[in-house]
Parts: structure tokens; sequence; C-alpha cells
């Protein structure tokens, strides 16, 4: 069973003193499911970096064997033999900024991948970059990203209800502004953190039903949903993002920028598995190099920025322990001319080299390198030799995990791999465990497994469906457990460990069982399955006295009343502080003073008990600026003619605190400028106030 | 997408026949279908029926940059015939003036200019530089591009009831450059001035004098081309983004991107004489050495057309001969009709507004010599327009949601400074001479706007005007299929709050502080109630303000909130008398004043905090 399920019924379960041990998984509960998974492993992470503009793959990854060439064909930008990083194989070599990569290399940390494009070029940089984005054929018009797809497929029902308990953590985080790769079907499946330590809680109470039958319907169901997520989201990230490390800077960049905060996010244990980041400025039509030196100028510093980036970050993983989880991809929307133009640039091109950084990519270079034609053409093109979907579905296969329906969803087709990811990593059976690890290589997907791989056999809790009545006063013994199992495939063991008794359900008693006779207390239930060892589920069940007097109540502070839910009875007396009346109601309402209340809730039969509750009201303090400066003020309603007022830090730290007087004026006003930029918390306190907020200080 | 594109049938056949995913094509034809829901009234038929504030307000929405009050007021006695010829009336662009004289002295600005000094407000773009080479500070700094923003912004805020500024949106959009990175100030200007200029023009006219323009020259590198090896960017983009659109619906071809790439090539800009010297024209020079003078073969697209490569300066008419066969195709009418029609309808098309609406309008646009307005006249009057499925389905662009808030409090022309000293509350409105000049001075505010606006609100909001992402535009205008939800994210939510919270709730800060607190501007409150029919009915109140600021009927809990807010604890005709003693007596009361000014604060924000807030 799928952890997700089990959590999700818990809310569901029909029996009151019915709980679920969590000791029968072994495992713990709060650790929140892996995204691509159902193990206890953290999970991968997958960084996708875009270059937009096109990059220069011929002046990125340079094919040493066909220098002369290279050089008549692009004099305006060729880079000189002497200055290029030689990788020692295959006659390639890198850009002369190149050298983080190249150290990468030699750690067998980088993969290239050559000539990846696709057919029929289109040389439109929006076209073909929605054509990478969306995976389409170049003739075809898709309007989802293949990432967003892949995260629809992962999670049909994105975005209702998300996050929760199981997700609380945005599925995708994009660092620069929204893009077609996270676009989905049905919405945009990413967080945009663009600024993670700037989070303001927005309060909303967006919590409209709208007709999304029209237009306008679905464009209000949409802006509640992203405020909703808004709230959530953002305070995961800044929360995640405020205790995240990193510790090997980056240089000043906008892409390092971008990758800080995804280090910080992932130290700080965002459980967030998909990473888009962006470079931009690769459209070189000119001065792609300096004239007097080919090895400096724009193209350059965008690489040097790139080698940076990937090279702090995996500095960073490997610091904090996560390098073997995470695995960054480049893409660009095409590479550029074979030729130069006259204005020291390269124009739109075709094919070009791709990149993975990760501790567990084959690190073996893939492809031939380009053949550069003798007497070069304006027009000349190179050949594609990788479909760029065939990385897609590399990575997807061999990094991410699939189901039946994946590939089909999210690339339309089934591409060739290629080898991406060493063999031993790889995860055949798609639970998360790779198989060097994996025990048992073929568990069935979906299923739950252990850290070793192996399927944990388990039943969703529901499928115990338990009833009791419970004694007909103190004393009596006759209290009943009725016992129904819906999935009737299994023949299973009942003990209880009170009685000392033991039970079998299965198809000659119809899987049902009622169990007579029982005293006032608490029974252990273990069930156990034939033939699945070590699978037990345990409930605890209370046979009880009649129903006591049940009451539950809630509070309106603004409104001065207090709302009660009883049950128990037919009849209830209320009494306010003293002042008593009847009701023949469940459910009514009392009006209560500023102050401290005493209510007092009984039945006329003495045995069902007494609820008596203590409730202070507050007066409603109302507070300015916000954020605040220096002055903040505080409008204290009521009669009260003193009030203390504390400021905690975010730490819940007492940072200080007032006794002030209250004015006719009713403000009272605490100069703040003191205090550091930062949120805090107000607890105002008084006779008949009891009142705390946040505040923004500037 | 359109029958009429058969382009179509043949991808769908061609999938078909190669056996191929075909549902997934499907899906993805038919998912344009799913993302406009339940369009009726596909005529464009002079709509006949009620014309009333809602419908005003609805044709407003889509004519203004920004809805407010004083627009409807201007269409208050007009019919639907009346008011189209109201707003199809040409407003002006003012020519940016000196506002940024607080952060620099005359003395500076002697410096820099050939002149004897710039006072404030005086123009200054045209001005030439005294130095022969400024710095790039200097070029690109500050005066100048607050001056030319805040002519725009000024533009929009104080238009006139006239699609004017919209329709320079729209062009904007359609044909972008990054202003201000190019050719400095004065090509940024230009570029603009171009826009305004031909909103009411031919869109071939346009298109012939924004390729030569030179923000434009710079931007898609056309200056650069060499005949050897001519740049083909421009050559692509005219087609694809800016008169024929992306294929498969137009067929042109590479050979024909190369082709047209070759016939501008020798197009230039004065650098020089732009951004240094006096004035402010902008000036191409077509450069006969760098010409291709070869024949230009096109494909079957533009009916395999030949312009024939000329000598010496004739080589410049080959401009007019590119765009003049551009134009003859039908693409070009369709694909204009399509984006007005999307830029001031709805964004999601389908076969049928295709067939019924987009097809005519494209012969009207024809039919009037590439008008942009003859069509949007006829659209924007038609049964089809005033279809409540269209009304108040848009998410409004950053531009269009700050702009509203500004124009309907009239926080630039009339606001109200204000500061709170630790124990008292000061209103300019009451004690003038508390504050200082630099504070009262309209150009100071407009100055500090305009920075907020651009470098804080702009980019957070994700539509900085100069600034377009791509030559493509903004993606909300352009991407199908999420189009305008794109303004929309985690992160913009947030900051379209904080922007509504600082300029309605809390007011503008001010960069100025008197001991530790910063001074605030305001609305002006006397005359904003003033703009009110009867105030002093708090219901009335209620519904003239959910009328302003929402985009159709609100959900009930906001009427119920409003009040709250508004009356927190006192009751109806208490409300009368405070509204009474603050627009009603020669000079209105303080207390009154600054209790009413904190309820409608609390009121904007319930306002504020509803999705239909965002809607248009």
């Amino acid at each position: 069973m799928k952890r997700r399920d089990f959590l999700h019924d818990l809310s569901h379960i029909g029996v009151a003193s019915l709980f679920a041990n969590d000791l029968v998984f072994g495992l713990e509960l709060q650790n929140n499911n892996s995204y691509l998974s159902n193990t206890l492993y953290p999970g991968k992470i997958l960084v996708l970096v875009k270059l937009n503009g096109g990059n220069d793959g011929l002046n990125t990854v340079i094919p040493k064997n066909q220098l002369s060439n290279l050089s008549n064909a692009r004099p305006h930008v060729f880079i000189p033999e002497n200055k290029i990083i030689d990788l020692g194989n295959k006659d390639l070599g890198l850009h002369p900024e190149l050298t983080g990569f190249k150290s990468l290399f030699d750690e067998q940390r980088l993969k290239i991948i050559q000539n990846v494009g696709y057919e029929t070029p289109d040389f439109s940089h929006f076209r073909s970059m929605d054509i990478w984005e969306s995976a389409s054929d170049y003739n075809k018009f898709v309007t989802s990203g293949w990432m967003g797809r892949y995260i629809e497929n992962k999670h049909p029902e994105y975005p209702n209800s998300y996050p929760n308990t199981q997700y609380p953590d945005p599925l995708s985080v994009e660092l620069g502004s929204p893009s077609l790769l996270l676009t989905g079907k049905k919405s945009f499946t990413s967080f945009v953190a663009r600024n993670p330590e700037d989070f303001r809680e927005i309060i909303t109470d967006f919590d409209n039903i709208y007709d999304t039958s029209s237009n306008r319907g679905t464009k209000l169901d949409y802006i509640q949903l992203v405020g909703k997520q808004s709230n959530l989201y953002g305070a995961r990230i800044k929360e995640t993002y405020d205790s995240g490390v990193c510790n090997f800077d980056y240089s000043p960049s906008d892409l390092g920028s971008q990758f800080e905060k995804i280090t910080k996010l992932i130290s700080g244990g965002l459980n967030t598995r998909i990473y888009l980041a962006e470079l931009g400025g690769f459209d070189t039509h000119d001065t792609q190099v300096d004239q007097s030196d080919h090895t400096k100028g724009a193209h350059s510093t965008l690489l040097k920025t790139l080698d940076n980036s990937v090279l702090k970050f995996m500095q960073n993983m490997d610091d904090i322990g996560r390098s073997d989880d995470v695995l960054v991809m480049t893409y660009s929307e095409f590479g550029r001319t074979i030729a130069s133009n006259g204005s020291l640039g390269t124009d739109h091109g075709t094919a070009a080299p791709l990149f993975v950084f990760g501790n567990k990519v084959d690190s073996t270079i893939l492809g031939n390198n380009p053949v550069i034609p003798s007497n070069v053409q304006w027009q000349d093109n190179l050949e594609t030799e990788f479909d760029f979907r065939q990385v897609y579905s590399s990575i997807m296969n061999q990094w991410l995990t699939v189901n039946p329906t994946t590939e089909q969803d999210v690339l339309f087709k089934k591409f060739d791999q290629i080898p991406i990811i060493q063999a031993k990593y790889i995860d055949t059976d798609g639970d998360g465990v790779s198989d060097d690890r994996d025990q048992c290589n073929s568990t069935p997907l979906g299923a739950m497994v252990n850290t070793d791989g192996c399927e944990i056999f388990s039943l969703p809790a529901e499928n115990y469906s338990i009833q009791t009545n419970g004694v007909s006063c103190a004393g009596k013994t006759n209290g009943q457990i009725s016992i129904s199992i819906q999935n009737t495939e299994y023949t299973y063991g009942l003990s209880i460990a009170e009685s000392e008794s033991t039970y079998t359900l299965n198809s000659e008693n119809g899987h049902q069982l009622v169990i007579d006779d029982l005293e006032i207390g608490t029974y252990t239930l273990n069930f156990t399955v034939e033939g699945k060892q070590g699978y037990v589920q345990t409930f605890e069940i209370g046979i009880t006295e009649p129903p006591a007097l049940s009451a539950k109540s809630s509070v309106n502070q603004k409104g001065k009343t207090m709302t009660l839910k009883l049950s128990g009875s037919d009849l209830y007396y209320a009494e306010v502080n003293g002042e008593r009346r009847s009701y023949q109601l469940d459910t009514f309402t009392l009006q209560l003073r500023a102050g401290m209340n005493t209510v007092r809730i009984s039945t006329p039969q003495d045995c069902q008990g007494v609820h008596t509750e203590k409730v202070f009201i507050s007066e409603q303090v109302k507070h300015y600026p916000n954020p605040v400066r220096s002055n903040l003020n505080l409008v204290i309603p009521g009669e009260d003619t003193k009030a203390s007022i504390e400021i905690f830090s975010r730490s819940g730290s007492l940072v200080s605190r007032y006794e002030e007087s209250i004015p006719f004026s009713r403000v009272v006003t605490i100069n703040t400028s003191r205090l550091t930029g930062d949120v805090y918390v107000v607890k105002v306190n008084g006779q008949t106030v009891d009142q705390t907020f946040k505040v923004i200080k500037r | 997408m359109a029958k009429e594109t058969e382009t179509e049938i043949d991808l769908v056949k061609m999938f078909y026949d190669q056996d191929i995913d075909h549902k997934s094509l499907e899906k993805a034809l038919n998912q344009r279908e799913n993302t406009a829901k339940g369009f009726t009234n596909l005529s464009l038929n002079p709509y006949a029926g009620e014309f009333g504030p809602n419908q005003k307000k609805h044709l407003l929405n889509r004519t203004m940059v920004g809805y407010c009050h004083r627009h409807q007021k201007d269409l208050e006695n007009l019919n639907l015939d009346q008011s189209i010829d109201l707003i199809f009336r040409e407003d002006s662009f003012k020519e940016p003036t000196n506002i940024y004289y607080w952060e620099k002295n005359a003395e500076e600005y002697r410096e820099r200019y050939e002149s004897e000094d710039v006072g404030p407000n005086e123009p200054f773009i045209e001005r030439a530089y005294r130095k022969l080479r400024p710095t790039f500070e200097e070029q690109f700094g500050n005066e100048r591009t607050i001056a030319i923003n805040w002519s725009i912004y000024d533009g929009i805020y104080n238009q006139m009831t006239s699609i004017h500024w919209k329709l320079f949106l729209f062009l904007h959009n359609l044909v972008p450059t990054q202003s201000f990175n190019l050719l400095g100030h004065k090509g940024a200007y230009n570029y603009f001035k171009l826009l305004f200029n031909h909103c009411f023009a031919s869109y071939k006219d346009f298109i012939y004098n924004i390729t030569i323009d030179g923000s434009m020259l710079s931007y898609l590198n056309l200056y650069l081309s060499k005949k050897e090896t001519p740049d083909e960017n421009y050559a692509r983009e005219i087609q694809e983004l800016f008169t024929v659109g992306k294929r498969p619906f137009s067929k042109f071809t590479e050979k024909d991107v190369r082709e047209i790439a070759r016939a501008l090539v020798g197009w230039t800009h004065s650098y020089e004489e732009i951004v240094y010297d006096q004035g402010s024209e902008n000036i191409p020079r077509f450069e006969e050495w760098n010409h291709d003078t070869g024949d230009k073969f096109f494909s079957s697209f533009y009916g395999n057309r030949i312009i024939r490569g000329k000598e010496g300066q004739a080589g410049a008419g080959e401009l007019q001969e590119v765009v003049d066969m551009i134009f003859e195709t039908q693409e070009n009418s369709i694909y204009i009709a399509r984006r007005l029609y999307q830029f001031f309808v709805y964004p999601a098309l389908t076969d049928e507004i295709e067939d019924k609406i987009i097809k005519p309008l494209a012969k009207i646009y024809r039919d009037n010599n590439y008008s942009l307005v003859e069509p949007l006249k006829v659209l924007l009057k038609s049964e089809h327009f005033f279809n409540n499925q269209i009304e108040n389905s848009l998410i409004k662009s950053p531009i269009e949601f700050s702009m509203s808030i500004l124009k309907e409090i009239n926080l630039v022309n009339d606001g109200v400074l204000f500061h709170w000293d630790g124990n008292n509350q000061h209103f300019s409105l009451f004690e003038p001479e508390y504050f200082g000049e630099k504070e009262k001075d309209q150009s100071f505010f407009k100055y500090q706007l305009t920075g907020t606006l651009n470098w804080y609100y702009g980019k957070e909001l994700g539509m900085l005007i100069s600034d377009p992402p791509s030559v493509s535009g903004w993606p909300a205008l352009y991407q199908e299929p999420v189009y305008d939800l794109f303004w929309i994210n985690s992160s913009t939510i947030t900051r379209r709050v904080q922007l509504m919270n600082d300029y309605l709730k809390w007011g503008a800060w001010l960069d100025i502080f008197i001991g530790d607190n910063g001074i605030q501007r305001r609305l002006n409150l006397v005359s904003y109630l003033k703009t009110f029919e009867n105030p002093k009915n708090i219901n009335s109140f209620i519904d003239q303000l959910i009328f302003r600021f929402i985009g159709g009927e609100p959900s009930s809990k906001i009427r119920e909130k409003l009040n709250q807010a508004l009356l927190n604890d006192i009751n109806e005709s208490h409300w009368s008398d405070e509204v009474s003693k603050i627009i009603e007596i020669q000079s209105p009361d303080k207390s009154s004043y600054s209790s009413i000014e904190w309820r409608l604060g609390n009121a904007f924000e319930v306002l504020g905090l509803t999705g239909e807030f965002h809607l248009f």
C-alpha cells in the first residue's frame, strides 16, 4: 500500500476509538513520502538549466579533429587551438572558460552528449524553445511542457488539494519566470521562488466556490488556488531557505544566485524534486567574441557563469551529502550556424551538445564529433545525431521513475534510450531503490517498499470495519465488538491480548465476527494474514459506558460568542457566568462578555457528567502600520486602563516588554525602531485583552 | 484552427498517415476550444441591447489602460455609437520633462547638457550632450529614463477617454524593443513616439517605419548585417511575429527569411547623431556599399515573387517592396485581426470565431488600408463583444492593475501627505505648513512613483513597459493555452496584494522621513468622497465601491465585509454624520476625516483580497 493512501484514509475511518499502529510498518510516519518513490530513500533531484538564445555548441565543446575546417568556416569567432581545454578523449576540447566542467569530467561526473537536436529544425527561438520544452515533433503544436506533464502523470489530482500532508512542498520550483516546461495540461506545476527570503503571508479568505463553466469562474478559481498555494508553499520555501546553508560561494551572477537559492532550499530540507534555473543571452548574432581575443567576449562570460554555477553546486551538494541524489541537465533551443557572420557572431543553428552532471552519470562521451565541411556555406548546419527526447526518455527511465503510462503521457511515444546513468544505479522497478541496493528488483509498481527495495505487505486500514456496542450501564458485561473484513482473498487471524483469545476470519464465517459479553475496558486487536509473515495490523478498541455528555465548543472572539455542539442528551443546561438557561437543541450560541467567562453545560442525568469551560474573550486590538518602520500603534478598545505588551522574536524569545497605561484615545504607541527588520509576534495582555498578532518590521 | 488554413487538416492527415499519436494531436488541437467557454453571439452585427453602466464599464475595461470612475462619467449620457466616437479620438503623448531635479542640481545638468540650465519640469530630451562621449551612466542613467518612463505613465494616468494608449500597449507588445538598452534615451523616446503616432495610422506604414527605427535596427541586429553574411534575425521576426504569424498557419520558408535578409541588408542608423546630438529625430541610413544587389527569389507563399536587386540608393526601395509583398498575403490580415481580437476581446480562439469574427475583421482591415482602428470600431460595437462570457473574464495585466488603482483614487494629481509623528496624525490637508517643499512637490512624487512602478513593481509583477521579456512580447498576451493566467503566480499574487495595500491602505511611501517615520502620500478623502453619489448612504456607497473595483457581481460575503469594515461599531446614521462632516462643511473635521479614512482603507483591503479585484 502506498503511504499516502494510508494517511489519506486515516481521516475516513468510521470507528471512533480506533487508531492504526504505525509500528506495523517499521517506518516513521512523519517522514514525508518521497515524491518520486514510496521509500524512505530521500529521493532524487533533477535540476534543469535553460540556456536561452541558442548556445553556440561549436565554441563550447570543440571537435579538435576539425580545427582547420572550423577556422575557415568561422574565422570571426574561432577559438585558437592552444587555448582549448583538452578532454584527452575523442579529440574533443572545451571552451577555455570551462575549467569546472573539465574537473567534473575528470571526476567522472560529467556526461557530454553530442549533436542533440531534432528532425527538421526550426530556427525561431520561440518555436524551437517550445519544441524543446513541450517535447513535441517539429510540426506539432503542444501547449504543455514535458516536465509539467511528468508531474501531472505522477500527481493526477494536482493542483486541487495541494499542498497536503504527503506533499507539503512544491512539486517543482522555478527560479526565473514561469516557463512552458513546467506548464501542465491543467495548470502550472511549479512554484515560482524568485524571492524565497522575502515571503509575506497574504491574508486571504479565498474560500469561495466558483462556477468554472464560465471563463470568469475559471479565472477566479485559479486566482484563489494560487493565493492559497502561495501562502502555504511560500511559508515552506522561506522556512527551508532560511535554515539552508551554502558553504561554497557562487561568483556573483544571476544564475549563481539562482543556484544559491536551490542549494539553500535543498539543504534546508525542501522536498521538491525538480528545479529550473535559467541563463539568458546566448543569442550571439553579434560580438559573440572580442575581436582582439576570441576567448573573451559575451559568450565566454556566459560560459564562465555556467561553469562556476554548476561546479559550485556540485561542491555544495558534496558538502551536505546530497551529491548522489542530484542530476543537472542543460538545454538550449538550438546551436548556432557553422559559419560565423561579419558582426563577430553566429546565427541560429541546429544540433548542439548537451551536458548532464551528477555522481551517478555514465561519463562516457556519447556521439561523434560534428563534421565541418571544408567549404562551408552560409546556410550549412550540423546534423542531429540524438533526438532531444531520447535524453528526456533516458532521464525519466534511468533517473526519475516511470509507470506504464508515463512515456505516453509525457513524450507521446517511445524513444530509444541512451546511457546517461551508470547501469548499476538504475532503478529498474521504479521503487526508488537503485538496482545496486535493491534486493527485490521486481517490485510491482506503486508497492510500498523498505530500504532494501522489498515490498512491505500491507492492507488499507479501512479493510477492517470494526464497530463497538458499549455496556448498557456501568458494571454490566454486555459489551460487543463486531468485525467485518473487506478484502476476502486472505485468511485472517485475530488475537485479543486482554482476553487472551484468538479467532479466525475466513470465507467460512464470511469474514465476519461478533465478540460478545465484554466488560468495560480497552482491547488490543491484532490482525495477521495467513502466509504474510511480519504483517500485523493493530487496533485499540474501547468498550465504554453509555455516551457521556460530549461538547464541542467554538469561540468567536470578534463576536464575543461561543457556539456549542453537544451530544448525549436531548436537554441541556447552559450556565454562563452563573446565569442558567435550558436548551432542547444540539447546537446553540451563547453570548459572552469581554474578560473571563465560565460556561458550564450539564444534562438532567448527573451520571452523564458536566462540561465546564473557562473562556477568555479579548477585546479586539487593531494595529498599524504593518509593516512598521518605527512606531507601532495599538488601538485597544474596551475599558481596561492598563495593558502589558510583549514583543517576541521569530524564535520565540522575548525582545521587549512594556507596561502601558491606555489613554482616553485608546491608542498605545510602541517605538520599535531598535528592532531589526524581521517578523515579530506582539502579545497584548490586559484584564479584558489577550491578543497576539504578527508584525513585520521594515 | 480556422478551416481556411488548410494546413491544419493536412497536419491531422499527416499524423494519421504516419500513424503516430493522433489522439494527442487532436487533443492539442481541441484544447484551444476548451479554454474559451461558451461564447455565443458570434456576430459582428451592431449590439442593440441595454447600454448601461455595466456595458459601459466593459467597453472601458477593454479600451482604457486601467478603468476608473472618471472614464465612466465621460460616457454617462452617451449611447453606444457616441461612446465609440468618443473613444476613437486621438490622445496626446507629452514631451518628457525634468522631474529629477531634487536628486540632481542645475550645476550638474549644466555640465552634462549643452544649455544654460535644465530647470524643473522643463523638456530636455532633445538637448544635445555637452561632452562628445558621455559615460554609460550619463547615456542611460536616471533623469532621462525616468522622464521618458513617466511621460508614458503620465499619458496613461491622465489619458482621455480614448483607446489611444491601449493601442500603444498593443503595438508595444506586438512589435517590441527593449528600448532603453539600445540607443540611449532618445532611441527609446523615438521608438515610443513612433508607436504612439501610428496607432491610428496604417499598420503597413508602421511596419515600414519601425523596420528602420533606430532601436529596432539595434534590437534585431539589422544595423550589423553584412552583405556577405546577412543577419536573419529581423527578416524572420518581421514575418513570424509582426505580420504573418507562425507556421504552420503561415507558410513562409527559411528561404524567404534569407531572401528578406538580403533585401534589407544595408540599413543602419546614425548612432552618434541619435544619441548625442540636438533633436530627437530617428535618422536611418542606407549604406549602398553594404547592400546585396542580386535578385531575391521568394517562395509560393509570396507568389514566387522576385524582387530585383537594385544598385545605389535605389536599393533602399527594396524595403517597400518587401513590405508590399508581405501585406499582400491573406495571412497578414488574418494574423493582425487575430491579434487584435486576442488583445481586446479574449485570447483563446475557436474555429467558429476564426470564421465568423476574425475573417470579417481581416477584410475590414484590408479594405481600410491596414487600419487597426476601423476593424476595432466594428468589433467593439458588436453583439459578440457584449457577450457576458467575455465581460470580466480576463486577468488585468500589471500595468492595468496598478494604473486602475492610481487613477481611481487620483493619487498623483490630488494626494494628501500623511505623517504619524509618534503621537499625532498630520495631514497636509489640515496642516500644510507641517510639510516641506520637497514632499509637497508633485514632480518629486512622480519621480518616486516612476521608480517604484518600474524597478520594483514592474519587475516583480512581471511587466515593465519598455522591457518586454522577448521579441514576442509578454507571454500572458500570446502564449496559449495559459494566456492571462501567466500574470498570476505565487510570486506575483503576493506583490499585487502588496501594491494594493501600499496605495489604497497605507499610502505611497515617499523616501522622506520626519523623525523615525516616513511620509506617505494618500488619497484626498474630501475630493474622493465627492466623486460618489450620496456617499452618506452606506449601502449606496458600498454598491458604488463594488462597481468601481470589482469585475462583475461579487460573492455576497464581500458586501457584508465591506459593511463591517466601514461601519466597524458605528451605526449607519453615525456614518452619514461623519461623512457630512467631511464633505458638507467648509473646512472638514479632522477627526471625522481620520476615522473615515481608516475605515475606507480597511474596505479597500477587503476588495483587494478578492479574486474579482484582478479581473476586468
